[in-house]
């Protein structure tokens, strides 16, 4: 209904040929827009004062409605009325929305005191200005019925967005704070987000960190920037070409940091340094563009807004391409660019969200409201949040993988640990056979060769023996180990020709034993001597030439070595208190059986009989 | 029964060594001393003026290993027999010699007789076959074929010789061995030495094979 009424208002000034008139509305919380057309003069040189353009014959004017220009250095200046007829005694602003134009004024004329200015815009100092809002506000009273005049100059070497908007001042205070809550939320994820990482860079000292803080606040700046933070700053509104150059530089900004990120995030220099070519080529010519600035600021604005149009493509390309090379896909830091892909969307279409807006009536439109106008800060608090994630899931991943290789560590540690116990036995064994074997052998020949009346043959036969003994140990410790079978059979090799010497036959009884029972070098010796010793008792003691040896496994599942002769057997007082003796019992408790010393009744033979389970045995051959 | 005399040349660097072999050998009419050298360049050089019946070689020698030298003599002189010469005949060391082409060892410490005794045993019927010899043997040969050796096929264990291993493994003589098998000594003998020779066949196809499989050797240009 409304609609209809200015349009019948817009109408008006044809027949009337009188300025347009502006009826203010009452209960437009979020302002009204100034949509019809106004009288409108362009001044290609910006040099004409208020004077000037009042002076202009009425054929120069135009009619035009305000709104954006494109980039347009010219003044462009709009003349309305505005009438005030159905409103109580109010305070009114006259509303500039766009937070980066220059230079914006508004000439009023009041009753008693002539023609009044106001000066405003991002080159105007903050105390000169008429309100201290991002938004360039001019007030204005307006009492019941009446009408005033008013001028407005817009000059300015960017986006001339020359926006008008009519505002009841408690309503824009309401909406201005509401609005500062809601962007200090934004600020407030980007700022923490940002120093967040870069403490944790200092306590850390990974890149990746510090790329992503400086990321998140430059991200942050290039928001404040545009939502007209500096421009309200009482020390960077004295320097009017502060926001100018911000806008045209600081992209190069956040280009680079997201740059570092990214290249840090994905290792590109490894993966697709290809692509950081690409990377850093843009850069160069985003550098370039911006340095357009010193002799043309709207081309270099234009170029810069372009080029970094490609920095997300790019992006998503790195992102296609590390998920090609079999990099987990990134799936938070993808949502993260279409957030921010989405919000600089709507900001684009601001002016569908704009046309939206009769429907969005109330209070409680201002979150479409706050969507249309600040869709790409949005876009990029959502996407800081995501790449935030992104990258809190890769370093829970990589401390994931390195503490599994931590477990691995441990447990490398633990095996060599034992390792190195194990080793430490056998080295002890090996000791304590050399001290006691090879050590006291070696000392009885050498007294024996320091003898006056030297006995050769027996001398030669020890030092023989002591040979016999080294190889035999050698056997046992062998690098690629040995098994049960074949000691015993090498064993026998071994002391074949000695046993031949002494006049001993043996007879060899050794079973098909499965060949796969292996020992451990400590074993292996403690077999050999055990062995051995029995042999040497009978040759010793026995007082026969023939002697057996049989190796099988009994019905218990028991391997049973038996070494036996049919000799006097062992003197009675050797039999439990001789030091081998002692000692074989000693070794086949070691080798986890039992000896049995056996005498015939009759006193003719005896047996050595050595009894182990053979669990090994039948576990190692069904393995097979 | 009269034959050429056995020409014996050692490849040896501990020259009190080198002296007794050379005394004990030159004692015995049915061997004859050909040559001696200290080091592993001077033993291939021996080989390449003469290739003698029967070659002793030391493993540790100052210049490299004695393994070399054999090498070198399976690929000069495939008609001498190699035999190491180790102080405690400890078998990792004959083992390895074996399957470079030695078919048999020595004992440093051994007397003259049975010295003389073994090089002419090792001319008739092979060396003798330790327990722990028998068992690598079998462990080795028993490893599953892979189906691109096929053709290798003449290394793998006649059930024979499996039987024989097995019973050397476990400590039986040589006598024994012929009686359990019924078959004469001769017979055991001439099947150790076919199996020595098998031992280093299959180390040799097991080179060429992982060679190739590595692609060291192309199989289409070996004429």
């Amino acid at each position: 209904m409304s609609r209809l009424f200015g349009l019948l208002l817009l109408l008006l000034p044809f027949f009337a040929q009188a300025q347009p008139q502006i009826q203010v509305e009452e209960g437009r919380y979020f302002g009204q827009a100034i949509n019809q057309p106004l009288d409108y003069y362009r001044d290609p040189e910006g040099r004409l004062d208020f004077q000037a353009v009042r002076n202009l014959p009425a054929e120069s004017w135009q009619s035009q409605s305000p709104g954006s220009l494109g980039f347009d250095s010219a003044a462009h200046w709009y003349r309305l009325q505005i009438t005030g007829q159905a409103v109580e005694e109010a305070d009114w602003l006259l509303v500039a929305p766009f937070t980066l134009l220059d230079y914006v004024s508004v000439y009023w004329w009041q009753k008693d005191k002539g023609w009044v200015s106001q000066h405003s815009g991002d080159h105007q100092p903050l105390e000169s200005r008429p309100s201290w809002h991002q938004r360039f506000a001019f007030p204005f009273e307006l009492q019941p019925e009446e009408s005033r005049t008013a001028y407005i100059r817009f000059q300015t070497q960017g986006l001339a967005n020359n926006q008008l908007l009519l505002w009841e001042a408690d309503s824009f205070q309401r909406f201005n704070h509401q609005e500062a809550r809601w962007l200090s939320w934004h600020y407030g994820v980007l700022g923490g987000l940002g120093f967040f990482f870069l403490f944790i860079f200092l306590a850390l000292r990974d890149r990746l960190f510090l790329y992503f803080g400086g990321m998140a606040l430059s991200i942050l700046v290039m928001a404040m920037t545009i939502a007209g933070e500096f421009s309200v700053n009482p020390l960077f509104s004295h320097w009017p070409g502060f926001n100018d150059g911000m806008i045209v530089f600081w992209p190069l900004v956040t280009t680079l940091t997201s740059l570092l990120f990214v290249r840090a995030f994905f290792h590109l220099k490894q993966t697709s340094p290809h692509l950081l070519k690409a990377f850093y080529t843009l850069l160069g010519i985003m550098t370039l563009a911006a340095l357009q600035i010193f002799h043309d600021y709207a081309l270099a604005y234009q170029l810069t807004l372009l080029l970094v149009l490609v920095v997300t493509p790019l992006t998503l390309f790195i992102i296609y391409a590390s998920w090609r090379k079999g990099l987990r896909p990134p799936s938070l830091l993808l949502i993260g660019l279409l957030c921010s892909l989405l919000g600089a969307s709507i900001d684009i279409s601001r002016a569908f969200m704009d046309n939206l807006e009769p429907l969005l009536m109330g209070e409680y439109g201002f979150f479409a409201r706050f969507v249309g106008r600040h869709g790409t800060l949005m876009g990029m608090t959502a996407e800081i949040a995501f790449f935030a994630l992104a990258v809190a899931q890769k370093i829970f991943r990589e401390r994931q993988d390195r503490e599994k290789v931590l477990e691995q560590l441990v447990v490398a540690k633990e095996k060599n640990r034992q390792l190195l116990i194990h080793n430490q036995q056998q080295r002890d064994q090996l000791i304590r056979e050399m001290h006691d074997g090879l050590g006291s052998q070696l000392t009885t020949a050498l007294y024996a060769a320091r003898r006056q009346e030297v006995d050769k043959t027996q001398l030669t036969s020890q030092l023989q023996g002591i040979l016999d003994d080294l190889r035999l140990m050698m056997d046992s410790i062998q690098p690629e180990g040995v098994d049960l079978v074949s000691l015993l059979g090498q064993l026998r090799y071994r002391l074949q020709e000695r046993m031949q010497a002494a006049g001993l036959q043996l007879q060899w009884q050794v079973d098909d034993l499965p060949m796969e029972w292996e020992l451990s070098p400590q074993e292996a010796l403690n077999l050999q001597r055990l062995v051995q010793e029995a042999l040497t008792n009978i040759i010793k003691h026995a007082g026969v030439n023939q002697a057996g040896l049989s190796a099988r496994i009994d019905a218990e599942d028991n391997l049973v070595i038996a070494i036996c002769d049919q000799g006097h057997g062992l003197p009675e007082e050797l039999q439990t208190s001789g030091k081998g003796i002692v000692n074989m019992h000693q070794r086949a408790k070691e080798l986890g059986g039992q000896l049995q010393i056996t005498r015939a009744s009759g006193g003719q033979g005896c047996c050595v009989t050595f009894r182990m389970p053979a669990g090994i045995t039948r576990h190692a051959s069904s393995a097979i | 029964m009269t034959r050429q005399p056995i020409s014996v040349a050692l490849v040896e660097d501990d020259p009190a060594v080198r002296q007794r072999f050379k005394a004990s050998i030159e004692k015995q009419p049915q061997l004859t001393w050909i040559g001696e050298a200290a080091s592993v360049r001077d033993g291939k050089a021996l080989l390449g003026d003469n290739c003698p019946r029967v070659l002793l070689v030391d493993l540790g020698l100052p210049d490299g290993s004695g393994l070399e030298v054999i090498t070198e003599a399976a690929r000069h002189c495939p008609a001498t027999e190699v035999m190491v010469v180790s102080m405690f005949g400890d078998e990792g060391h004959v083992i390895q010699a074996i399957e470079a082409g030695a078919s048999g060892y020595l004992l440093k410490d051994m007397d003259d007789a049975s010295l003389a005794e073994h090089i002419i045993q090792l001319v008739d019927g092979g060396s003798p076959m330790s327990p722990m010899i028998a068992r690598h043997l079998l462990k080795k040969m028993q490893q599953p074929e892979e189906p691109e050796k096929a053709q290798a096929s003449d290394v793998s264990l006649t059930k024979r010789e499996l039987q024989l291993l097995k019973l050397l493994a476990r400590g039986y003589t040589y006598r024994e061995v012929a009686d359990e098998l019924s078959v004469s000594s001769h017979t055991v003998n001439s099947h150790i030495k076919n199996l020595y020779r098998k031992l280093s066949v299959k180390t040799k196809n097991e080179a060429v094979f992982a060679a190739t499989r590595e692609g060291l050797l192309d199989m289409r240009n070996l004429d």
